[in-house]
């Protein structure tokens, strides 16, 4: 199972040029239960010292900041990845870049079925990724998200101002 | 994939707050957060740590001298003692242009350039780059802190879209205005009878459905307490009308007893508005202005 998972995150090198390609393979390896498979995917993916930030907003309009390495990330959620299995499906995508960087915006909805009772959660995210192109390929350099207000439609995160700076 | 949404361009010309305002609300919006950070050295009492989240990092694109581009990444403090260290030759002057915003919760983004110059202390001689800086901020314990910036330097072969900056973003919203009036004509219905005249603008008393904000109770509440707006008369505050329209989309009516600076916080302020759920009046979505007092 582990040599499969492996070989399949392998396969996905060559699309990793295209920034469709690294985000497909990265709820590719986030989508992957077995943890040595999900570190090795995580690994590809990320640059070294690659971070994962999460917030959690609250009914109360309070927040929970989560902070850390993608490796501090694969660390803490072993517990979630033992109670569920993970289903990502991004619902809409948007991007600005240049050159060697891209910071794309993805709305996803985030399906967790509960292996016990195989019950699924639904939760809709806002999904910050900060790309770099390094050899020949993009590489996640830094990635958060955010889940969905009561109240207010998480598809108006990636409603945008453009903003002319102007100094006193 | 990519599915378009609502996208809308809205110019606001005076986003640099006087400097004592940012001590007094520091970093109590990503705005102000972001100004603090490029006006660094105006600012005595901050330093770079403490605009930044715990883990934030700093990651910069640099090219060797094959022309192989080299990841450069900095914690705040090595960022801050690089920017000291350049600073004992040159003054640094780091001036944001054009800014793309996005902001959900306590999650927002900036996308922007920023022209970095370098003058010489001691010849004046002058480096002009321009950089495209993408920041990442999220809010923790009430304060806006950058969690994540990206910085890649322009390359003479490939410059910057012309649209990153004043002039081009200018051209990107005539283009938008233009788009809009053809493929979003409105055109009455004939012979649809009703009182409702478009060129009314009801008070909220006088209308079936007054406009009202959407989503909870405390994103409008964090939205004025963000720009120290209130809705009913206060000392200490002056008012202003904003006009709810047919469509939702606020708008600024009335300032002429705010000062310049206030003027400034409240086209931030309106700015900042999600699209309201318009008021109602003969069955028919009406405009409606709303007054509000505002900080002196």
């Amino acid at each position: 199972m582990f040599l499969l998972s492996t070989c399949q995150l392998v396969a996905q090198d060559t699309n990793l040029r295209s920034i469709g390609g690294i985000l497909d393979a990265y709820f590719t390896a986030a989508e992957t239960t077995d943890s040595l498979a999900r570190a090795t995917g995580f690994q590809n993916l990320f640059t070294e010292n690659g971070s994962i930030t999460s917030v959690v907003m609250n009914y109360d309009g309070t927040n929970r900041v989560r902070e850390g390495s993608w490796q501090t990330y694969l660390e803490k959620t072993g517990q979630y990845y033992r109670r569920f299995t993970p289903d990502f499906v991004e619902i809409s995508r948007e991007m600005e870049y240049y050159l060697e960087i891209a910071s794309v915006h993805c709305i996803v909805a985030q399906y967790s079925k509960q292996n016990m009772t195989s019950k699924q959660y639904k939760e809709e995210h806002w999904m910050q990724f900060d790309l770099v192109y390094l050899n020949e390929r993009w590489y996640i350099d830094n990635l958060l998200w955010i889940n969905e207000m009561p109240g207010v439609q998480i598809q108006n995160a990636l409603i945008t101002d453009t903003l002319i700076y102007s100094p006193e | 994939m990519t599915q378009k949404l609502t996208y809308r361009i809205i110019m606001l010309l005076a986003i640099h707050f006087a400097s004592v305002s940012l001590k007094l609300k520091a970093q109590s919006s990503p705005i102000i957060a972001y100004d603090l950070f490029y006006n660094l050295y105006e600012e005595d009492d901050q330093n770079v740590e403490s605009l930044f989240t715990k883990t934030g990092r700093i990651t910069n694109v640099i090219y060797d001298t094959l022309g192989v581009p080299q990841l450069m990444t900095f914690t705040p403090t090595e960022y801050g003692n690089q920017l000291e260290k350049i600073s004992s030759n040159y003054w640094i002057e780091r001036t944001p242009q054009v800014l793309i915003y996005r902001n959900y919760g306590s999650a927002a983004r900036i996308y922007s350039t920023v022209s970095v110059k370098l003058i010489d202390r001691n010849t004046r001689e002058t480096l002009l780059n321009n950089t495209i800086q993408s920041v990442q901020l999220v809010k923790i314990k009430g304060q806006w802190k950058i969690n994540h910036l990206s910085i890649q330097s322009e390359h003479p072969s490939y410059p910057i879209p012309e649209e990153m900056f004043p002039e081009g973003a200018l051209n990107i919203a005539e283009e938008t205005e233009n788009k809009n009036d053809t493929d979003f004509e409105v055109r009455p219905i004939p012979d649809f009878n009703t009182e409702y005249d478009p060129n009314i603008v009801y008070q909220a008393n006088e209308v079936d459905e007054p406009p009202v904000y959407p989503g909870s109770m405390a994103v409008y509440s964090d939205l004025l307490e963000t720009y120290d707006v209130v809705t009913t008369p206060t000392p200490g505050y002056t008012p202003f009308l904003i006009t709810i329209n047919e469509d939702g989309q606020a708008e600024l009516t009335y300032v002429h007893d705010l000062s310049g600076f206030q003027i400034s916080r409240a086209e931030s302020f309106v700015r900042s508005m999600m699209i309201w759920y318009p008021a109602i009046k003969y069955a028919a979505s009406v405009k409606c202005k709303l007054v509000m007092y505002i900080r002196e």
